[in-house]
């Protein structure tokens, strides 16, 4: 971070010296900081690793490359426990990049340099990757003694062998960013702590395993599960046993370097904590100069010298500090999306919470420009109303890019998994899980909105649209322009899965027959759409029976027009025409649905609250306690 | 803002729980909205805030016609049930900002309000706590400071003081209510507690089986009695009670 080593250190320490100063900066820093027994497994885990391998190449009668060559064998045992640790590597490191990042005495120091947010965040994400390269070598040895039991150098097998070493590298940096950038909660020291819990049992399976044939079958399927497996299954299938579709998997290599280029934007676009400023005029190495900088051991004396003054008063440091550090402290549970319930909970001081209010963060719209990339894009397309309403229903943050990118992940899981089980089950269930995954996406896009409907202490339930200035009208305009911002992110996924149902069936990539097959999914999905606003009127408990009877009527003609329009959408073949009048008509069945509601709403009697009875009271009091938890 | 209503009438059922009711409410009056369990309050609450839809009938404000996407006129007021609504996953500081930017109130300087008002309701410690965590009364404290600091023109209240508010906070409601009326506010409020209504409000509805019996200025009220202050509403409710019998 800083250039010179003995300034860093002493400025390490000052850091820590007007941390300690301050007791409730001091309380702030110990909770955010990882517990001792973090440390302690850290340190267990470090010296455990090479301890395992030491094992495997040592104690055991075969070195766990030379096993793999010697015998002929596959040995998953051995893959798992290295791919056990080549991803307890990547999770350690990204825990310890968030750590850094979010609450550490580096970022108590940068936030006193002349350095910006983006500068600091490229110095830590250089010293992860050599850190990630030192570490890796435990890893990497493995296949150094893949390697040496060839016996023969630089063939192709050799390069082969290097070449899936390098990808193995690749793969441990490219899930740290993910998991830092995507799941910075996966990497908290807790989650480390299981992490080396699942690592001991990996070892312990891996070592019973050896000799356990029935098991070899599951951990081979571990290994296609998780990605730092990859390499190893691609080296014992791909390089020593000849077979040419295991190197399918390289497509969940791009697909995961495709993610980390994302990540580390994410990172960037996400990383920006400028009002960091601990102890505010004091720590005053806002002076320095970029110049001072590059020169920092010149002007090291002058710089310590200013730190080591001693405030005149402690008191008179603290309060002004605390104003600029709560917007850190929100801003970095809004990003980490850590508002556990303890922390939701907790009271702040009355100057706390003037200092929040001030700051008009409860104000601010949501950064659009500053959010994932589907955020960004949507930017684009909403005006500033539909941007408020979307914030209104997702209560501030959409948080789509995040939920894609799980998807995403999900999804490439299931293909592994589909693949291991083709090889049993043939070539059809790829037709079947194609149509199903494309079933699956209508499920992603209904999406998370729980600002759509309002309750009680009762258990009663109202309508956004009934207690606030926002109408249903509106909600019909938004959910247009939102089905097709979202068919059109989605699309590479539907296009991906047509694709594939379409191989599954006849064998052959067809990109016409595929493309049109994914337009026509991404329409059912626009048309759906349609529907949202409605499902957010809750049924009202004050209509006659005879408007139920109407409703429920309607809602039948209408469902059946839509599979009707549905099937006629497929089934119209080339003709172009009863193609375009069946997608008319699934459009159509949903705003005759909205334009029914908005009826019933304006000319009805009809009551936005909808009183439960008491067993769907207690259930719905019983949801309440859970969603706190269930929504972050 | 003018409110008016022409012969309004709701139904749930058979029962018709507003009866063709007619009123005028000029601006800037506090109008307390009296009756006994069942009489109709809270569905004449519900209407003019069009969370509940009469069944015949209008409402008019500022002499346009009320309709429930005339987002205009509903902007300028807002409404607090007895039991107030809200996400229970959102904090306290999260459903005001989100009340405050649907209502364009967001404007700089607000912040301030928002602090006097929390801190009047003595929920200043709690903006970081969800609400589903609250008490119903603290819950009614968010929504009335939503409400107060959002200040649109009319402030319809659902039995704010049965809402499980403590005496201090229902003192700090009775204060800015005041100041409200004063600066032209019109706030209609539902209550049984007659004593209360009698000292805090401009004028007084008194409804009964959905019909309206009275509706006049509280000074009218005192000068056509003979009985002392405090007992004016209870008076009247007796020969209500005598009349209906």
């Amino acid at each position: 971070m800083i250039r010179s080593k003995v300034f860093e250190k002493q400025a390490r320490e000052l850091a820590l010296v007007r941390l300690k100063a301050s007791p409730r900066l001091w309380r702030i820093f110990q909770k955010q900081k990882p517990a001792w027994w973090y440390w302690l497994l850290i340190g267990i885990a470090l010296i455990l690793s090479p301890l395992g391998i030491f094992i495997i190449f040592v104690a055991l009668p075969f070195s766990a490359g030379m096993g793999v060559i010697d015998r002929g064998q596959w040995q998953p045992g051995t893959g798992c426990l290295v791919a056990g640790i080549a991803l307890a590597t990547a999770t350690g490191h990204a825990a310890w990049l968030i750590q850094e990042l979010l609450c550490s005495r580096s970022l108590a120091i940068v936030s006193h340099l002349p350095l910006s947010d983006e500068q600091f965040l490229r110095q830590r994400m250089r010293r992860l990757a050599w850190a990630l390269t030192i570490f890796s070598i435990v890893v990497l040895s493995f296949f150094v003694g893949v390697i040496t039991g060839l016996g023969q150098f630089w063939t192709t097998r050799t390069l082969a062998v290097l070449g899936l070493a390098g990808l193995e590298w690749l793969i441990i940096s490219a899930l740290t960013f993910i998991i830092a950038a995507y799941f910075p909660r996966v990497a908290s020291p807790n989650t480390i702590a299981k992490f080396a819990g699942w690592g001991g049992l990996t070892f312990a399976a891996g070592l019973l395993a050896r000799n356990v044939i029935n098991l070899e079958k599951v951990m081979t399927l571990i290994l296609l599960i998780v990605p730092t497996g990859w390499p190893l299954v691609m080296l014992q299938f791909g390089v020593l046993n000849q077979e040419r579709h295991v190197w399918w998997l390289l497509i969940g290599v791009i697909a995961l370097i495709g993610l980390t280029w994302a990540s580390i934007i994410r990172l960037r676009n996400k990383y920006s904590v400028a009002e960091v400023s601990f102890t505010e005029g004091t720590f005053a190495i806002a002076v320095l100069k970029q110049e001072f900088l590059e020169e920092a051991e010149a002007a090291e004396e002058l710089f310590t010298q200013d730190l080591l003054e001693e405030p005149e008063d402690d008191d008179a440091v603290d309060e002004p500090a605390l104003g600029a550090e709560i917007p850190l402290i929100r801003r970095i549970v809004n990003w980490l999306t850590l508002a556990n319930e303890e922390r939701e909970a907790a009271e702040v001081s009355a100057d706390e919470a003037r200092e929040v209010i001030r700051s008009r963060d409860f104000l601010q719209r949501n950064e659009w420009e500053r959010a994932g990339w589907i955020e960004r894009a949507s930017n684009r397309v909403f005006d500033e109303r539909e941007h408020f309403l979307v914030e209104l229903l997702t209560g501030g943050k959409p948080r789509w890019s995040y939920r894609l990118s799980v998807i995403c992940v999900q999804v490439l899981a299931g293909l592994l998994i589909l693949y291991v089980l083709s090889l049993t089950f043939g070539r059809g269930l790829f037709a079947i899980c194609g149509h199903l995954a494309l079933a699956a996406i209508t499920g992603i896009m209904r999406g998370a909105w729980p600002g759509a409907v309002w309750r009680n202490k009762t258990g009663n339930v109202c309508s956004m649209t009934g207690l606030l200035p926002v109408s249903v009208k509106e909600l019909g305009r938004l959910s247009m322009v939102l089905g097709v911002a979202r068919v059109t992110v989605l699309m590479p996924m539907i296009l991906g899965m047509a694709l594939l149902a379409i191989w599954g069936i006849t064998g052959k990539w067809n990109l016409s027959n595929g493309g049109m097959y994914a337009l026509k999914t991404g329409l059912i999905l626009i048309a759906m759409h349609q529907w949202w606003p409605v499902a957010f009127l809750p049924t009202s408990s004050t209509r006659a029976w005879w408007h139920i009877i109407i409703d429920i009527a309607g809602i039948v003609i209408l469902a059946l027009s839509w599979l009707g329009c549905l099937v006629g959408l497929f089934v119209a073949g080339d003709s172009e025409l009863w193609s375009l009048a069946a997608a008319a008509g699934l459009l159509g069945c949903g705003w005759i649905l909205q334009a029914w509601a908005q009826y019933q709403i304006l000319k009805m009697p009809f009551d936005f609250v909808t009183i439960l009875r008491t067993d769907q009271q207690a259930r719905a009091q019983q949801i309440q306690k859970i969603l706190p938890d269930r929504t972050w | 803002m003018l409110i008016q209503t022409e012969q309004l009438t709701k139904q749930y059922g058979r029962k018709r729980a507003l009866d063709e009711i007619t009123l005028t409410i000029d601006p800037g009056q506090i109008v307390a909205v009296l009756g006994p369990n069942g009489a109709g309050k809270t569905t004449l609450l519900r209407c003019l805030s069009g969370m509940s839809q009469a069944n015949s009938g209008r409402i008019l404000f500022d002499n346009e016609v009320f309709a429930r996407d005339r987002l205009d006129l509903r902007t300028r007021y807002h409404f607090v049930p007895d039991f107030p609504f809200a996400v229970p996953e959102w904090t306290i500081l999260q459903h005001i900002g989100m009340v405050l930017r649907t209502y364009g109130a967001d404007e700089p300087g607000i912040e301030e309000r928002v602090i006097e008002l929390l801190e009047d309701f003595e929920i200043l410690t709690h903006i970081e706590v969800t609400i589903g965590k609250l008490s119903r009364g603290q819950t009614y404290k968010a929504a009335l400071v939503a409400l107060m600091a959002a200040d649109p023109e009319v402030w319809i209240l659902d039995e704010p003081f049965a809402s499980g508010m403590d005496p201090h906070g229902i003192a700090a409601f009775r204060r800015h209510t005041r100041d409200a009326a004063k600066r032209g506010r019109t706030v209609l409020y539902s209550t049984q507690l007659l004593e209360l209504a009698e000292s805090f409000s401009d004028r007084v509805c008194i409804i009964s089986d959905g019909k309206v019996h009275a509706f006049d200025p509280m000074s009218h009220l005192r000068n056509q009695s003979d009985v002392a202050d405090g007992q004016v509403l209870e008076e009247l409710f007796e020969r209500l009670r005598e009349v209906q019998e």
